[in-house]
């Protein structure tokens, strides 16, 4: 279920709360930081991206527990993840195919199924 | 003719939820699920309702079941208020529109309720079908904002510009949301990133918490 924090976040933002403005200047740098690593290949440092915003979302926003847990056992197999917006379905990077399979059982174990995107049209 | 519009799911990668912060996000498509419109010429006008719009089941069961999978909400008010807020975008650019009728039906496979961005794919599909069917050009950069205009301005969803950016663009894209950009032309810098191999080497997954 889709967490609903962005009004008090929202709240915080208008007050100049020096956390979440420097929070919000940390993805700026983060980002670029990604987009670096997606241009020149370089996913182990993309998945290192991935898990750093995740705690910068901790920093800022309560986690609920069920969404907090799918991350968890996803980094138990040595996977990146964090949400893919709100909470509910998350999205991360694994290494290859036995990697896959891991996350596969893992997160079945927690009722969640696990799919590779197909991003680009064909 | 029918015509189709289509958008898909999306996750954002990294910067979420910065964008409605003055932030920069990468965000990818999920081609995997998919809302669809089909929209026809007809003497009158019709949304024809889906899921979570239907008022008649076989039993208070089916209805629970509806309520639980679909919410309280379905398509048919995101596609009144894409409806509308298409015509004010056209009015207000000076797009004349034809006067015909249309009836306009939809369908999605976007998992509900968790974060995969099912509303603003039915709005975008929508917009999509509309542009088609009046032959009018909105230009890719605006979009993004009509689309986020549709569900902050006529729904009241909180929501930021990184979604409707992903969904309209499609692929694996950069963005920028620096103050300067949105203050002085109302809209961010968007890229697209082709990244080395991507096809072998982008290989990510996503999970779906049932419900």
């Amino acid at each position: 279920m889709s967490d609903v924090p962005h009004r008090n976040l929202r709240e915080l933002w208008n007050r100049g709360d020096e956390t979440v403005h420097k929070t919000m200047a940390d993805y700026r740098e983060l980002t670029d930081k990604g987009k670096a690593a997606i241009q020149s290949g370089d996913w182990e440092t993309l998945g290192q991206v991935v898990d750093q915003n995740f705690a910068l979302r901790q920093r800022i926003m309560n986690i609920a527990p069920e969404n907090y847990r799918m991350v968890e056992v996803a980094r138990s197999v040595g996977a990146s993840a964090h949400f893919c917006g709100s909470g509910g379905a998350i999205c991360g990077l694994y290494r290859d195919g036995s990697h896959y399979q891991k996350l596969v059982d893992a997160l079945s174990e927690i009722r969640c199924s696990v799919l590779r995107p197909l991003i680009f049209e064909d | 003719m029918i015509i189709t519009g289509k958008a898909h799911a999306r996750a954002g990668l990294v910067g979420n939820p910065s964008d409605g912060y003055f932030g920069k996000t990468i965000s990818f498509s999920i081609r995997n699920f998919t809302a669809q419109v089909m929209l026809w010429e007809s003497p009158h006008f019709e949304i024809r309702p889906g899921h979570g719009d239907l008022a008649n089941f076989d039993s208070v069961g089916e209805f629970l079941r509806d309520v639980k999978l679909h919410g309280y909400y379905g398509g048919m008010r995101l596609i009144k208020a894409a409806v509308k807020k298409f015509h004010e975008w056209c009015l207000k650019n000076d797009k004349p529109l034809h006067d015909r009728s249309f009836t306009i039906s939809f369908e999605s496979d976007i998992p509900r309720l968790v974060g995969l961005s099912g509303s603003s794919a039915i709005i975008v599909a929508t917009l999509r079908a509309l542009m088609q069917f009046y032959d009018v050009q909105i230009p890719l950069h605006l979009l993004p904002g009509l689309t986020l205009s549709v569900e902050r301005e006529e729904l009241n969803i909180a929501a930021g510009l990184q979604d409707r950016v992903i969904q309209n663009y499609e692929g694996l894209v950069y963005m920028d949301f620096a103050k300067e950009l949105l203050d002085s032309r109302g809209y961010g810098e968007y890229e697209h990133l082709n990244p080395k191999n991507a096809r072998r080497s982008m290989s990510r997954m996503i999970r779906v918490a049932p419900r």
